[in-house]
């Protein structure tokens, strides 16, 4: 634990993934057809990745943050926005030459149910991935496959099985492999446990970290159960809207959280204990819809301080104390 | 490494068993198909008359016997001779050879070229506009009709027929598979391959071709039918394959004159062409049954979309007061799948309280869902379930009911409200419709009534303006204000007990807080019992009062919420609780996460059901099932042999 603070300090000038101003915007029809209107799913969201840190992101559905990761490895084109990574900027790297990184950012997908192909092997579907880049000969890719099988806690004997033949805890590690085997230094975990039973989610967590640690990895952790990313997260960030609210290290976060949003977040977890019968903040109201998002700042429809001034102004980010940011008014 | 190597050699081998095994499967399944048996039977048949036709009718198609000419069917001319003295066995063989040989080159060509097509189509955006619009201008006009024009401009011959009629057929493959593509590319699968770097061509022919397959077989098979019909049907209009070759639409035209006096010259040929697309349609239809098999109709639906007539009124029992609302003892429900019968529910006993709120707990797969199910009997009995032991409501056995009585007590005594609310709501009707269609299915109100009820239940959940919302689609309310409807339709006759499966896990932590709050409000103010089934052991402690805590199929500790949150008793119920990463706790620690999964019902390990993966387990554990029992002194049941001793330990 010690060494790896120290060196995130020593790394914190140069950051890994350095993400400022992305912006994702679809145009979406409206009901008759024409007419189209703008939906802003990510709207100027500025982070950056530390070597061998986790951020975590959290939001509930609807709030761009899965798009964002999406973004960064462009299965969505970004609409404006820089990501640097090694001084390179991602974005505007034509395509056959972002292929290149895509070995070293990686994804692992929500739903193992689906981000397997049903009707291949497991064995190939971690050979595919080497065979794409064209690395090593056909019998050191299966060597490597079933060396990975072992690395995420699986049996060789998987190597040969089905997608539907596997538990989702088990689909869910083959889909860690999948993403390491090609070595990567960055992951982007789009809500890798949420589909899970929470005693198979701790064992998912558990060897997430342990590859953490053992492969060097750098994780970008999306997820919306707040006490899973407070678990893994060495810094969060919170989205609201296509907007990040606030962001600090997860210890700063949960002792002090500045936005009222991330308030309501933290009061609205139930806590497994009966005894503990806890003040809790419920939130009138649902979402807004992103077609027609709130003036001023996104939240003051279901703000419980909203003043005026939020209903006509857009706040800014401020450093609220040393890495802790947010953008609210009342700081 | 040598290791590694040898170990990868048997478990190839293992695989080719296990690949053995499942063709073997198939052919089981196929044998069982009826359709499938007797279409690809009648397809041999064909195949067979085709490529043997030279040995099957020695005589020449072509020559010419004047003397002999119209003769009806005897031992000499089995099928009779047509207006040239023409043996019309031979010419039928013939006639069935080159039509099939034509329905055969137009499936193959125009799949080939459908395929294609619609592959490209569907993946690249921009050529689907360019591809997808000739493919509409072909598909304008009738098949017949095009092939007549083009056979015109063409002028007769076998292969401008071949020709014409793939051109006919391309665009409703490539429309079968552009829309297959479709669904394919929005697959997470195809994603995942994005991230790796796949290639377009590599994604296309690799990942989303073989999903294609099956609907391109089918639809293959039922373009060889009908190739053979426009065939025949142009030959007819002779505009086909030109006079003297036989084919069966040239011999159905040649007899046409003669159908009063030689009515063979038509009826043989017709059999012939009768037979040939009936199996492939046959084939068609058992192929397709065979890859798809439809999905078995969901429970949801048939809650919802209750039987039109009103059913018999329950008669509530009398149940003493002091009697627990519902009592479930030694229910075992035993489901029928692919691999046997297997214990879905297997000797569950607890008790729901008036007013009481009580949660039951575990992974998936565990059989609470299913436990909810039987008490609504929501499975199907002729096919799918069987039920034992008893399931008294207000004193009356829920098994013992006729399936009309059933009715009675679903959504009226009982309701439930499910995980997916969006898949449980009807489309096509708006929300206050179908909150008036059950309240009027259960109460006799007049419509008026039963709206202006419906309003009030939409407030009564939270629905912000209930007047305009009831007038709007499921489609147009979001997550939360979806679940809130299911409530409200739960709600609509005032059941006495609300059964939740999961209501809050498909929605966010905010909207998630509201809704359990909107639960436990109905609880409290209209003394409305609940089973909350759920995952979340935060949901529990915030809103139960007692919990039933079950594992594959059975209960394993079951008591009040406080004493069980305080001291758990059974390895299992810990293991649940610590996983649960919490907001207090440690983060430098790994989360304790009970090893394994849940292993699956036709694999249930013999002794304690939970012993494979207990810490604790022992040999007694391995082979003694432990019963369901108090420890000396606590209220709590626990099924767990060393529960006195990890009592004692935690202490």
């Amino acid at each position: 634990m010690i060494t790896t603070t120290i060196q995130h300090r020593e790394l914190a000038a140069e950051p890994l993934l350095r993400v400022n101003g992305l912006k994702k915007y679809y145009s979406a029809a409206n009901q008759a057809g024409f007419r189209q209107s703008v939906v802003k799913a990510v709207d100027g969201v500025s982070f950056d990745l530390r070597e061998g840190e986790t951020y975590g992101l959290v939001g509930e559905s609807g709030c761009g943050k899965s798009t964002l990761g999406k973004s960064l490895l462009r299965l969505t084109e970004p609409t404006d926005g820089e990501a640097f990574y090694q001084g390179v900027d991602l974005f505007k790297q034509p395509r056959k030459a972002f292929q290149t990184y895509r070995r070293e950012l990686q994804m692992v997908f929500q739903d193992p149910f689906s981000s397997l192909n049903p009707r291949q092997i497991i064995g190939q579907a971690l050979e595919e991935a080497l065979a794409i880049h064209r690395i090593g000969t056909p019998k050191e890719r299966t060597l490597h496959a079933m060396e990975m099988l072992h690395t995420v806690g699986l049996q060789m004997e998987h190597y040969y099985r089905l997608p539907h033949e596997l538990s989702g805890g088990q689909r869910q590690r083959i889909g860690l492999a999948r993403a390491l085997i090609l070595n990567p230094r960055i992951v982007i975990c789009d809500e890798p446990v949420s589909a899970l039973d929470v005693i198979i989610q701790s064992q998912i967590i558990n060897l997430m970290r342990r590859l953490q640690a053992e492969l060097k990895l750098t994780y970008l952790f999306i997820a919306h159960d707040i006490a899973v990313v407070r678990h893994i997260s060495d810094r969060i960030g919170i989205m609201y809207l296509g907007k990040l609210v606030e962001e600090a290290d997860t210890d700063s976060l949960f002792a002090n959280p500045l936005h009222p949003y991330t308030q309501v977040l933290l009061s609205a977890v139930p806590v497994p204990d009966p005894a503990a019968r806890r003040q809790r903040i419920i939130l009138e109201g649902d979402l807004p819809s992103p077609l027609d998002p709130p003036s001023g700042c996104a939240f003051h429809t279901r703000c419980p301080y909203a003043m005026d001034r939020c209903r006509t102004e857009t706040p800014v980010q401020r450093e609220a104390s040393e890495g802790h940011f947010a953008a609210c008014h009342l700081i | 490494m040598p290791l590694l190597e040898i170990k990868a050699d048997e478990l190839a081998a293992r695989r080719l068993r296990l690949k053995r095994e499942n063709r073997k499967l198939f052919v089981r399944r196929f044998l069982v198909n009826k359709a499938a048996v007797t279409g690809s039977v009648l397809i041999a048949l064909v195949a067979a008359v085709s490529l043997f036709a030279p040995w099957i009718a020695s005589r020449d198609p072509y020559a010419i016997d004047v003397v002999n000419r119209l003769k009806a069917p005897s031992a000499v001319y089995p099928f009779g001779t047509d207006n040239f003295g023409r043996d019309l066995l031979t010419r039928v063989v013939y006639g069935t050879r080159m039509s099939a040989e034509v329905g055969f080159a137009v499936a193959l060509g125009s799949s080939a070229i459908g395929l294609v097509i619609g592959l490209y189509a569907g993946y690249f955006k921009w050529l689907d506009q360019i591809l997808m619009r000739v493919m509409d201008g072909l598909f304008a006009f009738p098949a017949v009709l095009l092939a007549i024009a083009m056979m015109a401009a063409l002028g007769p011959s076998v292969g401008n027929l071949i020709l014409c009629l793939i051109i006919v057929f391309v665009p409703s493959i490539a429309r079968i598979v552009r829309s297959s593509v479709l669904t394919a590319k929005e697959t997470t699968y195809i994603e995942a391959m994005h991230t790796l770097g796949a290639s377009h061509n590599r994604i296309i022919w690799k990942h989303i071709l073989p999903g294609s397959l099956s609907t391109l077989i089918v639809q293959g098979s039922f373009i060889f039918a009908e190739a053979i019909i426009v065939e025949a049907a142009l030959s007819f209009l002779g505009a086909g394959i030109p006079a003297p070759t036989p084919s069966l639409g040239n011999l159905l035209s040649d007899g046409k004159l003669y159908i009063y006096n030689s009515s063979w010259m038509t009826l043989f040929p017709g059999l012939a062409l009768v037979l040939v697309v009936l199996a492939m349609n046959l084939f068609g239809d058992g192929i397709r049954d065979l890859l798809d098999p439809h999905a078995r109709r969901s429970l949801t639906k048939r809650l919802v979309q209750p039987l039109k007539q009103r059913p018999a009124p329950f008669q509530a029992g009398s149940a003493a007061a002091d009697e627990p609302l519902l009592q479930i003892r030694e229910l075992k429900t035993q489901l029928h799948t692919e691999r046997g019968r297997v214990p879905a529910v297997d000797g569950v006993s607890f008790e729901v309280g008036k007013g009481e709120v009580v949660g039951i707990v575990g992974e998936s797969g565990c059989g609470k869902s299913a436990t909810a199910q039987s008490v609504l009997r929501l499975f199907d009995e002729k096919r799918l379930a069987e039920y034992e032991g008893e399931i008294r409501y207000n004193g009356i056995d829920l098994l013992k009911l006729t399936p009309k009585q059933m009715r009675s007590v679903r959504g009226n005594e009982i309701s439930m409200i499910f995980q997916d609310p969006l898949s449980s709501l009807n489309p096509v009707h708006t929300i206050g419709e179908q909150i008036v269609e059950t309240l009027r299915l259960h109460r006799p109100i007049g419509k008026k009534e039963a709206w202006t009820k419906a309003v009030e239940l939409l407030r009564l959940t939270g629905i912000p303006a209930p007047e305009r919302r009831a007038r709007e689609y499921p489609h147009q309310l979001s997550g939360g204000m979806r679940q809130r409807v299911m409530i409200a339709i739960a709600l609509a006759c005032e059941p006495q007990l609300l059964i939740a499966d999961e209501p809050t896990t498909a929605l966010d932590v905010t909207i998630q807080a509201q809704i359990l709050e909107l639960i436990l409000d109905l609880n409290r103010r209209m003394g409305m019992s609940v089973m909350l089934i759920t995952h979340d052991l935060g949901v529990v402690a915030e809103a139960c009062s007692r919990v039933v805590v079950m594992y594959l199929g059975q209960v394993v500790e079951s008591g009040d919420v406080r004493t069980l949150f305080e001291k758990p008793l059974h390895p299992y119920t810990i293991g649940l609780m610590q996983s649960i990463p919490r907001l207090d706790g440690d983060r430098s620690q790994e989360l304790a996460a009970v090893p394994g999964s849940v292993p699956s019902l036709d694999q249930l390990p013999q002794g304690c059901r939970f012993a494979p993966r207990c810490t604790y387990a022992d040999d007694k554990c391995r082979t003694v099932m432990p019963e369901l029992a108090a420890l000396p002194g606590g209220d709590t049941l626990v099924r767990c042999w060393h529960a006195g001793k990890l009592s004692g330990m935690e202490a």
